[in-house]
């Protein structure tokens, strides 16, 4: 049997993973914290993403919400919005999840380095950030400065907020909140998330923005920073759309020439622009 | 006091206007603070002053029958605030809260207006600033209003 070729591990088959805990983020965005069951380290890029399932549940692709230095828990933050995600809402400590991955192709971390880094994002986009967030507080220094700009429809939608005002504490992020819809107690900004673009300065050749959120927001975001004079090619976008097989086979990710799970989920935003405001795409 | 031309010129709204131009403004201009939770302006009243913030950040907001006092938007440092005084009837459209405390040149918005009138090219650069702010407004209130953070249908 010698003679065989190594046969790559078969990209379909899961592997379980326990979880550890169950956190409520808002009322219906969920955290889970796994742990495989096989103990071996589970190293991921920032950006990228799991097959995640409950058993017999059905898959759903979601982005890794952890930290790329610890290689033994694995964090993914949901939104309740269809049957795969429901029955993984419905899981509780100690019962299992079945995990495929890493998939895609993440951020674009090395291009930032030493950089300024503005983050956008919009809602439940916040998590595939988050790693890039682990890796200035772990490796101070790592970005030159980084900006977070983080939009909401109300103050209850906004995650991980205690951690965002520990790092703005820490003095690891300049940290930016608006919302859509404020509540009486809210003393922050209001509007979209692009709206806070506009007063925000940087050095053009030194600056660099990932965005990951509603397409409509990621679009408008791009118009404001090109207006402000920012190279389109220093702009990247994390895109979404149903995927099945994650591996570029099956076609149900694919924008015009590009499947969203090989070939994303992180693009460079010129790569894309001409494909955003086409219908049906 | 009259703000120096040379303060002025140094907020975002007039950089780059020329220095005449400048200084006409600076004669109509006096610098204000604000305390939290004080009004800039109230809906309804004459619209008769024009803001530039320096610092702090303002509440837009209106009133809705059942629901109270609604913010429509924020804004913040650099930016202006109030351009009611432009077209008639001169009523403020919104009232203006502030939220965390204010600093801010305040023009007489009258004087200005007719100092846009006697000198078209003076009226036209004030405009030409003012546009871009009014379509940067505009489209912060269409995407609010697609409410795109909402989840999908």
């Amino acid at each position: 049997m010698d003679h065989l070729p190594d046969f790559p591990e078969n990209p379909f088959i899961p592997k379980p993973f326990v979880i550890e805990e169950k956190k409520r983020e808002s009322p219906s965005v969920f955290s889970l914290y796994l742990r495989p069951i096989d103990q071996l380290p589970f190293y991921f890029l920032p950006g990228q993403f799991n097959m995640l399932s409950a058993i017999g549940g059905g898959e759903a692709a979601i982005s890794i919400a952890s930290d790329p230095t610890n290689p033994h828990i694995l964090i993914h933050t949901l939104r309740i919005v269809g049957n795969v995600t429901k029955a993984l809402s419905k899981l509780d400590k100690n019962d299992f999840v079945l995990v495929r991955g890493p998939y895609g192709r993440g951020w674009p971390i090395d291009l930032v380095k030493r950089k300024t880094l503005i983050l956008v994002a919009g809602g439940i986009g916040l998590p595939p950030l988050l790693p890039l967030l682990y890796i200035a507080q772990k490796n101070k220094g790592y970005f030159k400065n980084l900006i977070l700009l983080y939009g909401a429809r109300t103050k209850d939608d906004l995650l991980f907020m205690p951690l965002l005002y520990k790092l703005k504490a820490e003095q690891i992020i300049t940290l930016h909140v608006s919302v859509d819809r404020p509540s009486r107690d809210w003393k922050g900004q209001v509007g979209t998330v692009t709206a806070l673009i506009p007063s925000i300065s940087f050095d053009n050749k030194e600056t660099f923005v990932f965005s990951c959120g509603p397409e409509i927001m990621m679009r408008f975001m791009a118009r404001a920073f090109i207006q402000k004079n920012l190279p389109k090619e220093h702009i990247f976008f994390s895109m979404e759309r149903n995927m099945k097989c994650a591996i570029g086979i099956c076609g149900h990710c694919q924008l015009s020439p590009f499947f969203i799970c090989k070939d994303g989920p992180v693009f460079p935003y010129e790569k894309i622009e001409h494909l955003l405001t086409v219908e049906e795409l | 006091m009259n703000p120096s031309p040379s303060l002025l010129c140094e907020h975002p709204f007039l950089k780059g206007m020329s220095e005449p131009f400048i200084h006409k403004l600076s004669a109509i201009a006096t610098h204000l603070s604000f305390k939290a939770q004080s009004y800039l302006f109230v809906e309804g009243q004459k619209a008769d002053k024009f803001f530039l913030l320096q610092k702090g950040l303002v509440a837009l907001e209106t009133y809705f029958p059942e629901r109270g006092i609604l913010v429509i938007q924020t804004v913040g440092i650099g930016h202006v605030v109030g351009w009611s005084w432009i077209c008639p009837p001169f009523l403020w459209h919104f009232s203006a809260r502030v939220i965390d405390p204010v600093d801010a040149f305040v023009f007489d918005a009258t004087c200005l207006r007719q100092m846009m009138e006697e000198d078209p090219s003076f009226g036209y650069e004030i405009i030409k600033r003012i546009i871009p702010l009014m379509l940067e407004r505009l489209q912060a209130t269409r995407l609010q209003f697609l409410d795109i953070y909402g989840p999908p249908s």
